[in-house]
């Protein structure tokens, strides 16, 4: 299993009291890429920084890629995070003042992995990226091609999970149809499983399976009843 | 990767960066250059004189016979007779004495009248002993020998004739016209007060007050001494330094100088009575210590407050860094890393500019000012300083990495 969640509740710390996620079971297999979606504020950025281990889960049990995640350490869950999960966000996903070279390598030095400049380079053309664009600054690019060069930042240190947070809302439709494409090519290439969040549903072609977060998440039907 | 993280970050914002980098290099720079100045203030004044053991003069406050003996500020207040010079001279502890007749000046420089004894026994710096530039010690009674200084701005050679004039300023009414001397020898250059002084023999000094003051009537007095001038002999002098045959027996002839029967006079150990003289300085010098130092905090804190506002528009950078892996730790590191770049930077720009400005100006202020100001170079306390000017920079910048890190958290 990719990700095996059961019984997992979590509360900010800042508002104990109500609880964003409830999970009794949840499940994506390996290899397998999901489509995620449902609408703003039920919970999806808080459930992929549980994934990731940015956020500590402290009720019931995590597990990522055979890591349990609720017993590490923060420490360890930031090596984790270096070593196994790719990471696009909606926008400015790179460092403005880093090249593109730089801000792709700069994944693959916390990640530990020796992969050198010639990687990244060749990464980069998989993606459409010459090497000239690549001396230049991230500031410097169109939203489209930071996207990109995000996708070879997340692949770059080989995880085994790509998760993808609406990647697609900064694009017009010819860039968002690219990058898709794109996406899922190389998904399918290095056999990752991928975690796509998107409210927009239009995009799920291609995806193994497509599933709403209300479905699983109890907490969020909880909070429209009231 | 940290260094080009923190190195592309600073130049991402070089506006900020440069200005907060120079308002730090000036700060170290005038702590710095203040803690040169006072150090080689310090180790010249120290200088000035050596292996005397005592200084005596006609009874006074301690630092004022230092003062006007040693570095020629002020004057006496009352000369001391011949007879007693001669008689604490010849006691049996003495192994050599120096006597100093001031009074006469040469266009605003002073004359010091002494004896060859001068150039045999007085000691500056590391016991250094007074050498000739040029010519010899003074002979005859008309002869004079200058300090490099001397010679150096009034641009007198061997040879050269010049006249005395009474008291100080160099635009006396009451030159001693009649008398002129003449240069026999130039000191090398001490950076010491003996550069600023015109020597002459004891005789010498006499010869030029013989008539003077007293008008006609003295005439014949000066008549019968022109003739036989090597004899003259003072009837006062003003200060003398003594150096003892035994260390032991200083505090002894001390106290027996200062209850001297015949005439009220006061002995003081010249090394102690500088200490002193320096110590009342010390309020002046503490101050512009606690100015430099405050100057310095004040741009580091200006470091601090220029970081801690770089955060705020950072939150976006430090959730990449975040989601690819760098632990808090990371974050805190690398704001303190910017942090230490700029002082870094900022400390050898001071420096480059310290040992720049020190060995273009040296030689100036050594001739216009006659402050001898060696190049800067690094010392015991300095190396200090800069070791405390890295914590100070690294506990203010504490402030905007703490910050950064509770950001990441």
């Amino acid at each position: 299993m990719a990700v095996s969640i059961q019984q997992l509740r979590f509360a900010y710390p800042s508002d104990t009291a109500k609880t964003v996620l409830n999970i009794p079971e949840w499940s994506v297999a390996q290899g397998e890429s999901v489509f995620l979606h449902g609408p703003s504020g039920t919970g999806k950025s808080t459930l992929l920084n549980l994934l990731a281990g940015i956020l500590q889960c402290r009720e019931g049990t995590l597990e990522v890629l055979g890591h349990s995640l609720h017993t590490m350490s923060g420490r360890q869950r930031d090596r984790f995070r270096a070593r196994h999960i790719g990471f696009v966000f909606q926008q400015f996903n790179l460092i403005p003042y880093l090249n593109v070279l730089d801000n792709v390598l700069l994944a693959s030095y916390f990640a530990d992995r020796a992969s050198g400049r010639e990687d990244a380079l060749t990464l980069l053309q998989e993606l459409q990226l010459d090497a000239e664009l690549c001396r230049k600054k991230a500031s410097e690019l169109s939203v489209g091609q930071q996207q990109r060069v995000a996708i070879a930042r997340a692949l770059i240190s080989k995880p085994e999970m790509l998760i993808v947070d609406e990647p697609t809302s900064a694009l017009d439709t010819d860039n968002r149809d690219i990058f898709m494409q794109l996406l899922l090519e190389l998904v399918q290439r290095h056999q990752m499983t991928l975690l796509f969040v998107s409210h927009d549903r239009s995009l799920d072609r291609g995806f193994h399976r497509s599933v709403s977060l209300q479905e699983f998440n109890q907490a969020a039907h909880a909070g429209e009843s009231i | 990767m940290f260094l080009r993280l923190a190195w592309f970050s600073l130049l991402s914002r070089k506006g900020s960066v440069l200005l907060t980098l120079l308002a730090i290099s000036v700060s170290i720079f005038v702590l710095l250059g203040i803690e040169h100045i006072r150090q080689q203030a310090k180790s010249s004044f120290g200088n000035t004189v050596s292996g005397v053991d005592l200084i005596v003069g006609a009874r006074t406050g301690d630092i004022n016979l230092l003062l006007y003996s040693v570095f020629r500020l002020g004057n006496a207040t009352n000369n001391i007779s011949w007879s007693s010079y001669q008689n604490i001279q010849s006691q049996p502890q003495v192994a050599w004495s120096i006597p100093i007749s001031l009074g006469d000046s040469h266009k605003g420089f002073r004359v010091m009248g002494t004896d060859r004894g001068y150039f045999e026994h007085f000691r500056y710096g590391q016991k250094r002993p007074l050498t000739l530039a040029q010519g010899k010690p003074f002979d005859k009674v008309f002869d004079v020998v200058l300090g490099a200084k001397v010679a150096e701005q009034l641009k007198y050679q061997l040879g050269d004739q010049l006249t005395l004039s009474h008291g100080m300023g160099s635009t006396s009414f009451s030159e001693h016209k009649d008398k002129p001397f003449r240069v026999v020898g130039i000191l090398e250059g001490t950076g010491t007060p003996v550069d600023q002084t015109l020597h002459v023999s004891l005789q010498g000094i006499e010869a030029v007050h013989l008539n003077w003051q007293s008008g006609p009537h003295k005439k014949r007095k000066k008549a019968e001494a022109l003739a036989d001038l090597q004899q003259l002999e003072p009837e006062s002098i003003t200060a003398f330094m003594l150096g003892l045959k035994s260390k032991m027996a200083i505090f002894r002839l001390q106290r027996n100088i200062n209850n001297f029967p015949k005439e009220p006079l006061l002995a003081i150990l010249p090394g102690v009575t500088l200490t002193q003289l320096w110590e009342m300085m010390a309020a002046v010098e503490q101050s512009l210590q606690l100015v430099s130092a405050l100057v310095l905090l004040a741009s580091l804190l200006g470091l601090s407050a220029m970081l801690l506002t770089s955060i705020r528009e950072r939150q976006r950078e430090i959730t990449i860094m975040r989601m690819l892996g760098a632990s808090p730790l990371f974050i805190f590191i690398l704001i303190q890393l910017e942090a230490m770049l700029i002082t870094l930077s900022a400390l050898a720009i001071a420096l480059l500019s310290l040992v720049a400005t020190t060995m273009l100006t040296g030689e100036w202020l050594a001739k216009d000012l006659g402050v001898h100001l060696s190049p800067w170079a690094p010392n015991a306390s300095s190396i200090l300083m800069m070791a405390a000017i890295l914590l100070s920079a690294f506990l203010v910048s504490l402030a905007p990495a703490i910050s950064a890190y509770s950001r990441a958290k």
